[in-house]
């Protein structure tokens, strides 16, 4: 009942405003080292659309410039790819997590305490805009608590 | 079967090689890099080699040279201080893992990019994460001879618009042996319980061998 109510208004805060049926969900981002010159936010874009989304741009107010990149771990080596523009499938879902897509957030200055919120607006190639908050958190998930999935991050 | 570590012949004798569940929390892509039931690989290294030569720096600025080695075993694993994605997990995952370590273990983080890690820069972003840890940076021959002398490959992407790059770089744990002997890999993707099993395994099977 609890974790009802709790994920409901998790759901409620997070998954922010959808535009259309486009939309950014479960949106956060990695506290990191203090004057650090890029953090990392994951987030989760859906499409419900019957047209591929396709992500043009990200940025925030609050920092010098957003970018989207792919780390990859293949045999042994990990790799870190900038994607200039990422398609979502019609009906599909494209999850950034650790190790996969990613949000490279450069110059966020001062550097964001965890629980604090920063906004991303997402630009899509139909001129919509999605913009979100996103939770500025530690990645030490107690045990038990997911850290995707229908959970809302951030709010165990 | 193992009685002969240093026979060529074991060159390719995984210790484990397990993947349980792997699909399942990939594909749907929850990913819990604590919990994953995802498997890890461990490989012995026969012959083992002596690491020496090298003259590195600490996060305190301070040498770090072959006798930092001495008397303890090592954790290594390579990275840099721009990468807030991949490097913080496992940063986080060994440092959840150290607590069940034997206490002469040292984990050390080696920066593949030095031209931008200084000391002061490795300093802040390992101590973030666990203070015991030791961060390794140097000039930029000196490292890209050390990391030659281990294997480890690692290759700055372009710079990009910004004078941004990446460093694509050995995702593994390179295990050495407190007489500086590189005794073993452990490959990825690993978990902080497959780390600290497969350590604890090739560290009991190197010490039976004297």
């Amino acid at each position: 009942m609890t974790i009802f109510a709790a994920t409901a208004l998790g759901i409620a805060y997070t998954l922010a405003y959808a535009t259309g049926s486009v939309r950014v969900a479960e949106a956060w981002i990695e506290e990191g080292p203090p004057d650090v010159p890029v953090l990392a936010g994951y987030a989760t874009i859906q499409n419900a659309t019957a047209q591929t989304a396709r992500v043009l741009n990200v940025s925030s107010p609050r920092a010098e410039r957003v970018e989207i990149h792919r780390s990859e771990i293949t045999e042994n080596t990990a790799t870190m790819t900038r994607i200039g523009e990422l398609p979502i499938p019609p009906g599909g879902e494209v999850r950034f997590t650790p190790a996969g897509y990613h949000l490279m957030i450069y110059g966020v200055a001062p550097p964001p305490a965890a629980g604090e919120k920063l906004p991303l607006k997402f630009e899509f190639n139909d001129d919509r805009m999605v913009t979100v908050e996103a939770l500025v958190r530690s990645n030490e998930a107690p045990a038990g608590v997911t850290r995707g999935g229908d959970q809302v991050d951030g709010k165990p | 079967m193992l009685k002969s570590p240093l026979s060529p012949r074991l060159l390719a004798a995984a210790l484990v090689a397990l993947i349980l569940g792997a699909a399942a929390a990939w594909l749907t892509g929850r990913i819990e890099l604590g919990r994953s039931p995802r498997g890890a690989e461990g490989l012995l290294w026969p012959p083992p080699k002596t690491l020496g030569g090298f003259a590195l720096l600490d996060q305190s600025g301070a040498p770090f040279t072959p006798e930092r080695l001495d008397g303890k075993w090592s954790v290594l694993f390579f990275g840099f201080t721009h990468c807030p994605d991949i490097c913080p997990g496992t940063l986080r995952l060994l440092e959840r893992a150290s607590p069940g370590l034997p206490a002469d273990t040292q984990i050390v983080f080696v920066s593949v990019d030095p031209e931008r890690d200084t000391p002061a820069a490795v300093a802040q972003y390992v101590g973030f994460f666990d203070p015991d840890f030791v961060g390794v940076t140097g000039t930029p021959d000196s490292m890209a001879a050390f990391t030659r002398s281990l294997g480890v490959l690692s290759m700055r992407t372009e710079t990009d618009e910004h004078g941004n790059y990446s460093v694509d770089h050995a995702a593994a744990l390179f295990l050495v042996d407190p007489r500086r002997r590189l005794v073993g890999i452990i490959s990825q993707p690993f978990t902080e319980e497959s780390v600290s099993r497969l350590y604890l395994d090739i560290r009991r099977f190197v010490e039976q061998q004297g």
